[in-house]
This record gives structure tokens, C-alpha cells and sequence, in this order.
């Protein structure tokens, strides 16, 4: 008796693999897409100072240095006025090199980077570009510990 | 009469497999650097603030996104957000005599078997570059009080968007 032969591509030896090809290619066409329409979305981290509370409970002996304090207003919605000790500036370059300045002055001083404390106090009607501006000066002047007053009303 | 053969390298058709390898290896690529499917409940009809400096945050799993918008909702303000595991966007309250916020920030970063806070807890804060401060203060002090350590703004990168701050 003669066996008939499995019927594959009747003399191909191989799978057919177009369809898998094509299916393959869009799959990897949508994937593209997806990666490359992907938002450009960076993070600026921050901790809180919430007055009368803190986020993490200080230890014992813990004696806190004095922070910076950064108050931020807006006489209107183009531009910021930053106050931190004697100085004023409404510009976030030269709030920049003020930070950095003090920075240095308090590295002089023995203090640790990381143990030096921005605490940044908008008022309430500063839109959230200027609070962002504000914060993006202090990570130009390398400092990293940045907190927002929050105050219950 | 038998015709002859086209010469074609002695095979019938060209040979696909360094093209399938190629084609195989780039779809696990894209695969793995595609954020599709991935939901945080980000309003992206938000216009974020521009920024030069900021970091980037690869891994969502243990982060709750929270679009601030100024609309007074009992006095406070709204937000919304996305409940995990069910993904369904809820509307909450930030401030005001009933701060839902606290409460809903205490629950999802505390574990549900353990009980215990969880520690790689994140919150992500997103609002419009023209939103004023007193909207943004209700959220960071009901972070504050559900203990949050990690507080993140989120910014568009103005290296990519032309803008500046």
C-alpha cells in the first residue's frame, strides 16, 4: 500500500512564513509608533514642609539647621518676584547664582550639602510655572533637599 | 521541450530568516521600551510646566498620578486620580471639611496584607503651568499627612518641547 505523504507546500520543504512575516512587521510598525509618540515628560521631586507636621518624625538629638526660605509672589501672570534673606530677584537665572552662592557660603561653613534645606513658600495666586521655575533654580544650584510650605488655611 | 531552470542560487526563493531575526528582535525592543497599556490616569489635556532640569521616573508600579484642576468641589478643589487594580478615574476632594485625598492616599500606600506603609510609595502631581499655588497646597498637605516622603512634579522636558522655563 502506498502512504500518501504529508501535503506541505506540495514540494516545499519549508513552512510558508509570509503571513507570519506580515503580522510580525505590523505588530512591530504599531510598537514603533507607540514608543515614538511617547511624551517627553520629565519629574522634578520635592518633599513637603507642612507646618505643624512633618512627613517623616525627626530623630532625638536631631537639631535642624536653618533653612533656606524662598518666597515666591506674583505681582501678575508674567513674572515672579523670589525673596530669599537680603536679596530679590525676578529672574530665575540670577536666583540660580544667588542659591549657589549661599550654598557655598554654608559649604565654607562646614555644612553638609545634603543636609542643607530649601523650603520653597509661594503665595497662593503664583501660578505653578514660577513655583517649577523656582525649584528648577534650585537643582541648578545642586541643591537637593527642596520642600514646599503647605499650610492649612 | 523541458525548459531550463532560472539560476537563482539553487533555491526557489530568497532566504527570510536573517529578516525575521532582525524584524523579531526589534518588535522585543519596541515591545519592551513602548509604554502602551500602560495607565497611570494622567490628563494629558494638562499643559505642563517646561523645565531644563528633571529626572525621569522608569518605574510606575508603586506611584498614584494626581491631575489638580482649580475647580472648588465642597470646598476644596478637585482631583482626579485612578483607583488601583479596579482603573476606574475617581473624583476626589483636596482640602476643604471633607478631604477625601488624605484618606485615599492612606490607602493605597498602605499594603493590604501586611498593613504596613509602603515605602517606595510615590505621587506624582500634575497640574497646568497656569494653576495658582492655593490649589496645589491642599495636595501637598494631604501628602503630608498620609506621610507620603515622595512627592514628584510632573514637567514637560523643554529640550524636546523648544520651550524654556
Amino acid at each position: 500500500m502506498k502512504r500518501r505523504s504529508p501535503n506541505i507546500g506540495q514540494g516545499d520543504s519549508a513552512p510558508n512564513l509570509t503571513p507570519v512575516v506580515n503580522i510580525a512587521m505590523v505588530v512591530l510598525v504599531v510598537f514603533m509608533l507607540s514608543a515614538s509618540f511617547a511624551s517627553p515628560e520629565l519629574f522634578l521631586r520635592s518633599t513637603v514642609s507642612a507646618e505643624g507636621q512633618g512627613a517623616v518624625a525627626p530623630e532625638e538629638d536631631f537639631v535642624p539647621n536653618e533653612p533656606l526660605e524662598i518666597r515666591v509672589s506674583a505681582p501678575d501672570a508674567d513674572r515672579f518676584i523670589a525673596r530669599i534673606g537680603g536679596n530679590v530677584t525676578s529672574d530665575a537665572d540670577e536666583l540660580a547664582a544667588i542659591l549657589t552662592t549661599l550654598r557655598q557660603q554654608e559649604e565654607a561653613a562646614g555644612t553638609e550639602v545634603d543636609d542643607i534645606q530649601v523650603i520653597i513658600r509661594p503665595d497662593g495666586n503664583v501660578p505653578q510655572k514660577f513655583t517649577i521655575a523656582v525649584q528648577e533654580a534650585t537643582i541648578k544650584a545642586e541643591l537637593s533637599k527642596v520642600a514646599f510650605a503647605a499650610s492649612a488655611q | 521541450m523541458r525548459l531550463p531552470k532560472k539560476h537563482l542560487g539553487g533555491l526557489g526563493a530568497p532566504n527570510i530568516t536573517p529578516l525575521c531575526d532582525i524584524m523579531l528582535s526589534l518588535l522585543i525592543f519596541f515591545m519592551l521600551v513602548s509604554r502602551a497599556g500602560i495607565e497611570t490616569g494622567a490628563d494629558e489635556e494638562l499643559v505642563l510646566p517646561d523645565v531644563l532640569q528633571g529626572v525621569k521616573i522608569e518605574d510606575f508600579g508603586n506611584t498614584v498620578t494626581l491631575n489638580v484642576y482649580d475647580l472648588e468641589v465642597n470646598g476644596g478643589n478637585l482631583v482626579t486620580t485612578l483607583r488601583p487594580l479596579t482603573s476606574e478615574v475617581v473624583e476626589l476632594t483636596a482640602g476643604g471639611p471633607s478631604d477625601e485625598l488624605i484618606d485615599f492616599l492612606q490607602l493605597v500606600s498602605t499594603d493590604a496584607n501586611t498593613g504596613q506603609r509602603n515605602p517606595n510609595f510615590k505621587v506624582i502631581i500634575r497640574t497646568d503651568q497656569s494653576l495658582p499655588y492655593r490649589f496645589v497646597e491642599p495636595v501637598l498637605l494631604a501628602a503630608s499627612t498620609a506621610q507620603v516622603e515622595s512627592v514628584n512634579f510632573a514637567v514637560n522636558d523643554a529640550s524636546q518641547t523648544g520651550g524654556g522655563s
